[in-house]
């Protein structure tokens, strides 16, 4: 918040659909102290909840906005990074996949927000070409029924916070007023109903990010 | 980087053969502004892999020590990686440009550089400079003071000169010069 990665009011998403709240966490490397806690954070869940039942062989970074978190990751824990490229480069190699993965390495994703899941299940697509995929990190979930879409295609979720807990904490903090409170408590409500409906019939755009990346 | 710092000119060494080992290819391959080379360097063959990635974290920290500087930035997302650890070691905060535009949706880059204006971008490798003057161009159009670009690597084909031209200096871990080619390697 403090960093203004969490801003209220009226946007609209890649989708075409309007948020009264949008977050962005491609602000946090802006911070490096953040950067260094919100890697820690992930390191330390990472210990202590996956490791010990799952070894763990790559450390995989969704660009634009999970890469640098994942690097920190990487580096912290000194397990190898990987990444999928999103547009194909025109020079140099045109290799979809960054880094070295061998076949049978357990790849492990770690990106920043989940929205409905879509954008990840893709890039577990890729990747399972390559290694195993089972497991995703992520600081911050939307609740837009990403949980769910993730586990019907066998990718267990694991977010570090919901997003309406981190709504309850602003308010608790007096960082957001209470009308503002109600009314995005009351969107993300209305559109964990509106998901759960639809499943995976809608946009598997990327909703989080309002520009093409 | 908790490890004792061993000598930059050994690092240099060791980064220059690790590129020799692991990041060098050879072929035709095409720059983003249509120079051709008939090698390859990909540096991310280098820093996604632990070792690889502490020395060019040192190596780059050497050089910003010796730079007055506010804030790094990357000028494309093959540099995003080293550009966001770097800046946790070396508490400068990083931003990110690719295609010449602030990746940014709803904050400005000129609040991002409220903090300080003079910014030095670090670049994975250059070839002609273009992507480098590109995110120049942007940093400095919000109130940036560009006058450094580290590079991990230069493959020397023209961006000392247009950067230098555009009043910024490039300073190279690695030069072209520097790396041995598989087919020049003297045979034993």
């Amino acid at each position: 918040m403090r960093m203004g990665a969490v801003k209220f009011g009226d946007f609209r998403l890649s989708s075409g659909a309007r948020s009264p709240y949008y977050i962005d966490l491609r602000l946090a490397p802006s911070y490096p102290d953040a950067l260094d806690r919100i890697g820690d954070l992930y390191v330390e869940f990472v210990k202590n909840e996956i490791q010990p039942k799952w070894k763990i062989d790559r450390i995989a970074g969704v660009p634009t906005a999970g890469l640098p978190v994942a690097t920190v990751v990487s580096q912290k824990m000194r397990i190898p990074l990987i990444y999928v490229r999103k547009e194909q480069r025109a020079h140099g190699l045109g290799k979809s996949i960054e880094g070295v993965v061998n076949t049978n390495d357990n790849v492990l994703l770690v990106d920043d927000l989940v929205t409905t899941g879509h954008s990840t299940i893709e890039e577990a697509a890729i990747l399972r070409g390559r290694g195993n995929v089972g497991h995703v990190v992520v600081l911050v979930d939307r609740e837009q029924g990403g949980p769910g879409n993730l586990q019907r295609e066998g990718l267990q979720l694991h977010p570090l916070a919901k997003i309406t807990d981190v709504f309850a904490y602003l308010r608790e903090l007096e960082m957001i007023p209470p009308n503002t409170y109600e009314v995005v408590m009351e969107y993300v409500r209305a559109s964990t109903k509106t998901s759960a409906q639809q499943v995976v019939a809608s946009d598997p755009s990327q909703t989080e990010s309002p520009e093409p990346t | 980087m908790t490890q004792a710092k061993p000598k930059v000119q050994n690092l240099r060494s060791a980064l220059a053969r690790l590129i020799e080992e692991k990041a060098l290819f050879q072929g035709e391959f095409k720059s983003p502004s249509g120079g051709r080379s008939d090698y390859y360097i990909d540096m991310a063959m280098i820093f996604t892999e632990p070792t690889g990635l502490e020395i060019v974290i040192n190596l780059t920290l050497s050089e910003l020590g010796k730079l007055q500087v506010d804030k790094i930035a990357s000028p494309s997302v093959e540099a995003d990686p080293i550009v966001a650890v770097v800046g946790i070691h070396a508490k400068l905060g990083s931003l990110f440009i690719h295609h010449g535009e602030p990746i940014y949706a709803y904050e400005k880059l000129e609040n991002l550089l409220s903090g300080g204006r003079r910014v030095v971008i670090i670049a994975d490798a250059t070839f002609g400079g273009h992507t480098v003057l590109a995110a120049a161009r942007a940093l400095r159009s919000a109130g940036a003071e560009v006058r450094t670009s580290i590079t991990l690597v230069d493959l020397q084909k023209g961006a000392q000169e247009l950067l230098e031209r555009n009043g910024i200096q490039l300073v190279p871990l690695i030069e072209a010069r520097d790396i041995t080619q598989p087919g020049k390697r003297p045979t034993s």
